[in-house]
């Protein structure tokens, strides 16, 4: 009997023994480049992102998240012009609820400077900063803007914008923007689909210095709607000329007749440029072979010219799961001449894989694509890309660099 | 949240108010019922061996283990080798059982053998009293083919007591954040006729009031507030036992429940759930039926029920009192839509079985099993919120063929069972097509599978047996994974069923000591679950559906050892180790490498143990006819990630969880009044099962139950 009873342990202990976890080799390191990476659960609908530096792009080196901070599932970090990077919690939910405030320390690592507690459910997604003493946080689900001190992480005041809900939906503020000292919120206006009801461009506009309701915009006469992508903190944004442009996503391409466009509104004036009117839903875009249905992810350079990912459901129409669906296309707009055009070479990519930003000179695309995730790039001067610069673990889903 | 009455489930509540009902008792006068007693009390143990020495791997928690610490059946399960529970919260909250790593929709959960259909917010196995429950059998890898449907991960069949023809059985339980349970039974035996009568009924309420630790608010700690619920059930049946059939059976049950909503993140102070249903339910059984050895077995069930989900403040509030509009303009603390929804659910669940018995070697077995269910949704508040009709009904039906051969050798030392299935599945409903998303479209479904499965145990001695199964098995997609649930989940036509590639093997010694009995147990397991079916959300809120994920790998061991150390003290104690892995090498659609292949699944536990004792005695504080019990028991369950563990620096963890509970047990009058006391939690730990949702701490239980036998 205690033979046998020896033979139960040994075999027990035995296998206990031989499922360690994975050996990790992670290869990541200190430097001035920024990238995320986006890890879905089986479930699909919660997981986790992974932010880490490195010092090189190039090369085709494959990096894993070992070294990685956890970010929150469906949120990605914002960087700001003084050099502080914010990362929010779980964009739905599920997650610590606290803004953090990370630098780039002397080492060229991230380095935890502060936190600041967030309300439940806020979809805290996008911070301005108007100096070094008050920054703005986006809580979307709640209809509320955080004023805070991004020194001491702390909370000044509140700005409730849910009055400017129209009828049977959310004002939901989405991407924000400083001009002139107004803080330009754009207001998404979504009912409960995340989906927009007709189309106007509206935005609220605040005084900077105390925080006081200047006007709010509202213009039904583009055509298009949903002002801003509302995780994307690039897609309003102010050119050299000090020309505001607001990339407006309409309803995803899910709604027709709700189309996507580009908006702006000109230096000095506070109300939306009727004069401007660029559909992206129905513009024709050069080397693609269906409508584009948005623009997912923005990147303005100079002269007019914007990268970015474009999104059509018509590039993989049989997929229904709008997260893997490769529908992500490299994309060269041309806000002044009103033109769309394919980047060719440059492979397309997932719904969370639309990472974007620009390095030396170049424009990164972050893909998720048929055969890799990882980043690629394009020099615009040359023309020349280069594929599979990196391979990186999960999807790619931010990327930034301070090496412009 | 899914909330519909699965006409599967009238058994347990039939068994569960009117439990004296469930057995053919043969007939016998007052002086017999002692010897009776004493008889069925050699014959539970008899029966549990026995059910031990099936061919497929199988667990059984006894009697003695339902009415020790536990309060109810998910306490009982969650001791077992290989069982996790994970639950949400207090009494009436939602759980989930798993059997090696699998669990929800892959178990098949019956009561006396009849199906109960998928969990849901009306009924679950906990709504049973243990007092009513012989004993809990969890089967592992393989469904016996007698219970019929389709299945992955396992079983648990409840089996009932059996009770003399004149039985009252009635207790009351006073427990902790005011909870209050009353149970009664009544059962009465007409011998000249034959005909049995029963008649039951149980009320549940619960504040669940206790304090929380929030995670995600820096540990801040707050009372529940909004968590109360409220379930009554009653019912009746009546049974013939001299007529044509060797059984029949009618049962009608009624059932209705309230259950507030508890925020956790948010302060949620309006939102509710409720649901109520009616459920009938035949049973028909006779052996030697038209040929000799040929057993006939039958039931059907046809429950009705409505539920809903109201949730329409139009304002929430965090725990600091701020208070914001909801997301939706017609209100909703939840999520991002208003809710006053009214749903009807119609089930229809019969079963076949047909057992001959060719001789002492052979035997073979047709089951029969077919489901229909309808839904009607309608939520005009939801279709307001989204701006169109987002409900619309849906019916799914499905029909398993299975046919089995047992083959006995060498004097029972060997027996094989092997069966082969058939599965069909069809269904009906409006799909939303992706690219134009508020205009549903008509989809008709009709698919067909085969499944198998060999069983294998061989009897080396007395004390010595070794079993091993090999199955390839098909689980067929539950109605909402397939039609959806008509307003926050969409069809999804295109699915294909799990089907799971498994080998179970172990051995058992198994002997007799001087104080009773000593037993060691050890299992292996490895299963491949191809196309895993996933909850899919989407960017869009009404876009959600449920999707074949790819391949997870398991493969685990399991260590028992339980037996009699002395004449009043027993001992057990066992542990699981289960390792499922993400098996998919690339990206769904795509040559790129999957991130996270051959990583451990998250949110699954994979370092389980558990130990306990009993103490025992009779007449301990001196008189007659008295038994005392003091147990303790104790649990432990290792960290796990809730996602994917990718990074040194990752943090959202469920924690490890060490629990002790401990209970007092006093009997008098040979067990027909009973007193237990009991305290969970002992420790007062903070203690988690599923992310972020924080369980009771230290909480107490008292209960004095009366059997009139």
């Amino acid at each position: 009997m205690k033979k046998a009873f020896y033979l139960f342990l040994a075999a027990f202990a035995t296998v206990f023994s031989s499922c360690d976890d994975d050996d990790n080799d992670g290869t990541s390191s200190s430097g001035k480049i920024l990238f995320s990476t986006t890890v879905t659960n089986p479930a699909g609908d919660s997981g986790s992102g992974y932010l880490q530096t490195i010092s090189e792009l190039g090369g085709g080196a494959n990096y894993d998240n070992y070294n990685a901070i956890s970010l929150g599932f469906g949120s990605y970090p914002c960087v700001c012009e003084s050099g502080n990077i914010y990362v929010f919690p779980d964009y739905m939910g599920g997650s610590k609820l606290e803004l953090k405030k990370y630098v780039l320390n002397s080492s060229n690592q991230l380095e935890l400077k502060g936190t600041m507690p967030l309300p439940a459910n806020s979809s805290a997604a996008i911070v301005v900063e108007a100096n070094s003493k008050k920054a703005y946080v986006c809580c979307q689900s709640l209809d509320l803007i955080i004023v805070f001190n991004p020194e001491t992480m702390t909370e000044i005041s509140r700005i409730d914008v849910s009055s400017f809900r129209n009828e049977g939906v959310s004002a939901y503020p989405g991407a924000l923007c400083i001009r002139d000292n107004i803080l330009y919120v754009t207001l998404e206006q979504y009912n409960s689909q995340w989906m927009p009801v007709e189309n106007s461009v509206e935005l609220a506009l605040y005084n900077v210095s105390d925080d006081s309701f200047i006007k709010r915009i509202r213009n039904t006469s583009l055509g298009y709607c949903g002002p801003s992508r509302p995780i994307d903190n690039q897609s309003i944004f102010v050119d050299e000329n000090g020309d505001m442009y607001i990339n407006c996503v309409g309803s995803f391409g899910y709604i027709p007749g709700l189309d996507a466009g580009i908006a702006r509104i000109k230096k000095g004036e506070t109300e939306i440029d009727e004069s401007y009117k660029f559909n992206l839903s129905s513009a024709t875009v050069e080397g693609l072979p269906c409508n584009l249905n948005m623009i997912g992810k923005c990147q303005y350079t100079s002269n007019g010219i914007m990268y970015g990912y474009g999104y059509a459901i018509g590039l993989d129409p049989e997929n229904t799961n709008t997260f893997t669906a490769r529908t992500g296309v490299p994309v060269v707009v041309d806000l002044n001449k009103k033109t769309v055009k394919v980047i060719k070479g440059l492979p397309l990519t997932n719904g969370h894989g639309m990472a974007m930003g620009i390095h030396k000179g170049k424009i990164v695309y972050g893909s998720a694509n048929d055969s890799y995730n990882g980043f690629c790039t394009y020099d615009p001067v040359t023309g020349d890309i280069e594929t599979k610069a990196i391979t990186v673990t999960g999807f790619p889903s931010f990327f930034y660099s301070f090496e412009k | 949240m899914r909330k519909k009455i699965n006409g599967k489930v009238a058994t347990v509540m039939i068994v569960a108010l009117v439990a004296a009902d469930s057995f053919a008792q043969d007939y016998f006068d007052e002086s017999q019922i002692k010897e009776l007693e004493e008889v069925s009390i050699v014959a539970k143990r008899s029966e549990i061996r026995e059910m031990r020495e099936a061919a497929m791997p199988v667990s059984v928690v006894s009697v003695k283990q339902l009415e020790g610490t536990t309060t109810n059946i998910n306490d009982a399960l969650a001791r077992t080798t290989g069982v996790t529970v994970r639950n949400t919260g207090g009494v009436g909250s939602a759980s989930r059982i798993s059997v090696r790593g699998l669990e929800g929709k892959r178990m098949g959960i019956y009561i006396d053998e009849a199906a109960m259909g998928q969990f849901s917010d009306y009924l679950s196995l906990n709504d049973v009293p243990t007092d009513m429950i012989e004993r809990i059998e969890i089967y592992k890898g393989i469904v016996p083919y007698r219970f019929g449907g389709s299945a992955l991960g396992g079983a648990v069949n409840v089996v009932t007591k059996e009770y003399p023809p004149v039985y009252l059985d009635a207790s009351y339980e006073i427990a902790s954040f005011n909870t209050h349970k009353v149970n009664s039974t009544f059962k009465r035996t007409n011998n000249k006729t034959g005909l049995q009568f029963g008649l039951g009924g149980a009320f549940v309420y619960s504040d669940n009031d206790y304090k929380m630790t929030l995670q995600n608010l820096n540990n801040r700690v707050v009372e529940r507030n909004h968590d109360a619920y409220r379930k009554i059930m009653g019912g009746g049946s009546l049974k013939a036992t001299k007529w044509y059939f060797d059984e029949a059976k009618l049962e009608l049950i009624y059932m209705n429940n309230k259950k507030e909503i508890q925020g956790i993140d948010f302060d949620i102070r309006e939102a509710y759930s409720h649901g109520q249903a009616g459920i009938a339910a035949i049973t028909l059984k006779k052996d030697d039926f038209i040929a000799d050895g040929l057993d006939f077995d039958f039931d059907a069930s046809y429950s009705y029920g409505q539920n809903g989900l109201c949730d329409k403040a139009p304002y929430r509030y965090d725990w600091d009192g701020n208070r914001y509009n909801s997301v939706s303009a017609y209100g909703g603390e939840q999520g991002t839509y208003a809710s006053d929804s009214d749903n009807r659910t119609k089930d229809l669940v019969s079963k076949l079985n047909l057992n001959y018995l060719l001789n002492k070697h052979n035997s073979f077995n047709l089951n029969l099993y077919g489901t229909r269910t309808r839904q009607n949704p309608k939520n005009e508040l939801m279709d307001l919120s989204f701006g169109y009709e987002t409900n619309f009904p849906s019916k799914m039906s499905s029909f398993t063929t299975g046919f089995s051969y047992d083959l006995t050798l060498l004097n029972g030392k060997f027996m094989s069972a092997t069966t082969i299935k058939h599965f069909f599945f069809s269904s009906q409903t409006k799909v939303l097509e992706h690219t134009f998303i508020n205009s549903p479209v008509d989809v008709d479904t009709k698919k067909n599978y085969w499944g198998g499965s060999e069983s294998l145990r061989y009897k080396f001695n007395k004390k010595l047996m070794a079993k091993a199964s090999f199955s390839s098995e098909v689980r067929i997609p539950t109605s909402e994974e397939l039609v959806g649930n008509g307003y926050s989940i969409l069809p999804a036509t295109d699915l294909e069923p799990e089907r799971c590639n498994g080998l179970n093997a172990g051995m058992i010694y198994r002997r007799q000591n001087k104080f009773g009995f000593f037993e060691a147990e050890v299992g292996y397991f490895f299963n491949d679950l191809h196309d895993m079916i996933r909850y899919q959300a989407d960017m869009i809120p009404t876009m959600a559906r449920y999707a074949n994920f790819g391949t997870v790998r398991s493969k685990g061991v399991e260590l028992d050892i339980k037996g009699d150390a002395a004449p009043i003290l027993y001992l057990y104690a066992n542990a699981t180790f289960q390792d499922l892995r993400d098996h998919r090498e690339h990206e769904n659609g795509s040559e790129a490498a999957n991130p996270t292949y051959n990583k451990r699944m998250p949110n699954i536990p994979y370092i389980l143990a558990n130990g306990g004792l009993e103490f025992h005695k009779a007449n301990l504080f001196g008189g007659e006819n008295q038994n005392s019990r003091f147990l303790v028991d104790a649990s432990y369950i290792h960290e796990y990630f809730y996602d994917f563990e990718m990074s040194k620096y990752q943090d959202r963890k469920i924690p490890s969880s060490f629990t002790i509970d401990a209970g007092l047990e006093h009997s008098f009058k040979d067990d027909s009044f009973i007193l237990s006391f009991k305290v969970k939690n002992l420790t007062d730990k903070i203690v988690y099962s599923e992310l972020n949702r924080p369980l009771p701490g230290r909480n107490f239980s008292f209960k004095i139950r009366y059997v009139m036998k």
